[in-house]
């Protein structure tokens, strides 16, 4: 897989022959980078919301899947209905960071057809209660028919017994994933600004493992490979580790019932 | 391109009913051909300003069928022209009471309406009446005319509205009348609300929610059992069986994301609105009048009273009720009209809320067992 640069619009030029995710906040910006965009390599556009009438109006000038990314979910999670409509006309994502109130942005954006990608960094044990409550949600709302990432991944992950990281899932891995800062600063992902890509892609998981972190004898370690150990490296991950446990029991409880199934008797 | 445009159109507000809970202020106006040339041009611009490839046009009145049918044959072809000369494409929906009905109609709803129509009757029906006369006027002459379009081909489907009777005789009556009595195997149930002027009527138009809440669930059983192997279908039980087993569906206006997004209604006068009881019934409420505007699009983008419209999910979900209901995908908070009319405010949740979720309860079940019969 070749690398992948998400860049800011003023970059656009100078990643032409690169495939590319391209940052763009306003109409303005668009305007400006849009001549210059080569379709062929572009992944998908990313889009600051909320945004003004104007900037949204601009949005139909776009024809690239849609990642929107609402920075401050507890509080601007109704404007989602602006951009619902966009759902009908390309792939829409909403990125949503784990912060105070996220889910209710996640459930308005389940429920307006959108799929949801969680930032996720280190989250507290508040924030762990109310991932475990979109887990829930996720796994037992009849109503959910998106995708909601980390969870989809690692629930497929765990159904099928096929290897993938939370880095591979949250494009962020270190092999492939170059995210460029407006001051032209090449790093995995804003939460690893001012670190080495190539640290991560070499070492990282190899000082946690000398440094007998927890992650050498965590039973999600396949999977996780120390992504909450950044940027705390001693970061207790009980909580987060209660978020894997319950995507692994949906899927074993899955599995378990298509059995049931096959065998002719009722789950 | 993007989602089809969805048109209420009310060509004439002249009625030849006299319905007692009717939300429309009756006119003699129409519109006259020329003035449809005009409005379909705005209406073509406004899609291709949009990108919008197609329009489905809901033909309602007023009663339709106080225009002749010449009328109409007259308006398909001036549309059809239209939309062609556009590259643009536009489907025609009719909503009539049949009363005016005759073998003159064929024809036009053969070629233009795909030969169907919707129509509207109530069990037991207390409130639909003729000019002049009773509601058991209105039926016999209603069932008579249904019956002569059905025995000419034509599909009808019909809209019923419970009272306090329909209640009291119970869902294996109301379902029997129907499907059974008037072989009408395609129809849906709407919740009554008291739009436009005041009466008596509408006084007392509403129901104990939770009895009409057993009426709707009961229905549903119903029609789970009997009627939905045997392709009768029931809205709103029908979209919910679909959104439930195959995780997408057609639901009815009241439960869209956003109606304000989706449709728009025009009358005989130019006015714009929401739906057809904004525009019949609550002038402070349109969006402006299309004869008068430049461009449809202006019009839109620039009125204030469709923002109220828009705002309104958004409204609701700061407000925090509806964004903890495990339903929100089904609902947003329900139909801006019935929350109007029954609370004076566009912004609090729909006063069926209790209903409806009582409803989706049942269905999600109801699917839940079909989905395991299936497999």
């Amino acid at each position: 897989m070749s690398v992948v640069y998400n860049i800011p619009a003023n970059h656009v030029t100078v990643y032409r022959e690169k495939r590319i995710v391209l940052r763009i906040r306003n109409s303005v910006e668009l305007q400006q980078c849009l001549p210059a965009i080569d379709q062929h390599n572009l992944a998908y556009v990313q889009w600051f919301i909320p945004g003004s009438s104007e900037d949204n109006a601009a949005l139909q000038q776009i024809e690239a899947p849609l990642d929107l990314v609402l920075s401050n979910p507890g509080v601007d999670f109704p404007c989602l209905y602006d951009y619902a409509a966009l759902a009908d006309e390309r792939p829409l994502r909403v990125s949503i960071p784990v912060v105070p109130g996220f889910g209710k942005a996640v459930k308005l954006a389940v429920s307006l057809n959108c799929a949801v990608k969680l930032e996720v960094a280190q989250p507290d044990p508040a924030l762990i209660a109310e991932l475990a409550e979109i887990v829930r949600f996720y796994l037992h709302q009849a109503t959910v028919t998106q995708t909601i990432e980390f969870f989809h991944s690692l629930l497929g992950s765990f159904f099928r017994q096929e290897p993938i990281t939370l880095w591979e899932i949250q494009e962020e891995n270190p092999v492939y994933a170059r995210y460029v800062t407006e001051q032209g600063e090449e790093t995995i992902s804003p939460r690893f600004s001012g670190a080495n890509p190539e640290f991560f892609e070499e070492r990282f998981q190899e000082e946690l493992i000398a440094g007998q972190a927890e992650c050498c004898q965590c039973d999600f370690l396949a999977q996780c490979q120390g992504y909450f150990k950044w940027p705390d490296r001693n970061y207790r991950c009980d909580g987060v580790k209660t978020i894997f446990q319950m995507l692994r029991d949906a899927a074993l409880e899955l599995k378990n019932d298509l059995v049931t199934h096959d065998a002719g008797l009722e789950p | 391109m993007r989602n089809p445009l969805s048109l209420i159109l009310l060509p004439t507000l002249k009625c030849n009913a006299d319905c007692e809970y009717c939300f429309e202020q009756k006119t003699n106006d129409y519109l006259t051909l020329d003035q449809l040339s005009s409005l379909m041009c705005k209406v073509l611009d406004y899609m291709e300003e949009k990108d919008i490839s197609a329009s489905t046009i809901y033909w309602q009145g007023g009663e339709i069928m106080t225009l002749p049918p010449q009328w109409f044959e007259s308006a398909f072809n001036i549309i059809r022209d239209a939309a062609k000369s556009r590259g643009r494409w536009v489907q025609h929906s009719l909503q009539s009471n049949m009363i005016g009905y005759s073998s003159k109609w064929n024809p036009i709803i053969s070629k233009m309406f795909g030969n169907s129509v919707g129509t509207s009757m109530d069990f037991p029906n207390r409130y639909r009446k003729l000019l002049n006369g009773s509601a058991a006027d209105y039926d016999a002459l209603w069932a008579k005319n249904v019956g002569a379009a059905r025995q000419a081909g034509i599909e009808v489907t019909a809209i019923a509205v419970p009272n306090a009777e329909t209640v009291k005789v119970g869902a294996e009556r109301f379902y029997q009348h129907f499907v059974e009595q008037l072989g009408i195997t395609d129809f849906q149930v709407n919740t009554p609300f008291p739009g436009g002027e005041p009466n008596e009527t509408k006084e007392n138009l509403s129901l104990d929610i939770d009895q009409l809440g057993q009426f709707y669930v009961d229905l549903a059983q119903i029609w789970l059992q009997h009627g939905y192997r045997n392709n009768v279908r029931i809205g709103p039980f029908d979209a919910l069986l679909d959104y439930f087993t195959e995780g997408a569906a057609c639901l009815p206006c009241i439960w869209r994301q956003n109606c304000a997004d989706e449709f728009i209604c025009i009358d005989a006068k130019g006015a714009v609105a929401q739906c057809d009881c904004w525009v019949t019934s609550y002038p402070e409420y349109w969006f402006g009048n299309l004869f008068q505007a430049d461009s449809l699009g202006e019009l839109l983008q620039t009125s204030k009273a469709r923002k109220r419209f828009q705002e309104r999910p958004k409204q609701l979900m700061q407000q925090g009720e509806c964004i903890d209901c495990e339903y929100l995908a089904l609902c947003h908070g329900g139909c801006p009209v019935r929350t109007y009319t029954l609370r004076n405010t566009l912004t609090e949740k729909d006063p069926y809320c209790e209903l409806y979720q009582t409803l989706f309860q049942h269905m999600e079940k109801g699917s839940r067992q079909i989905s395991s019969a299936r497999h």
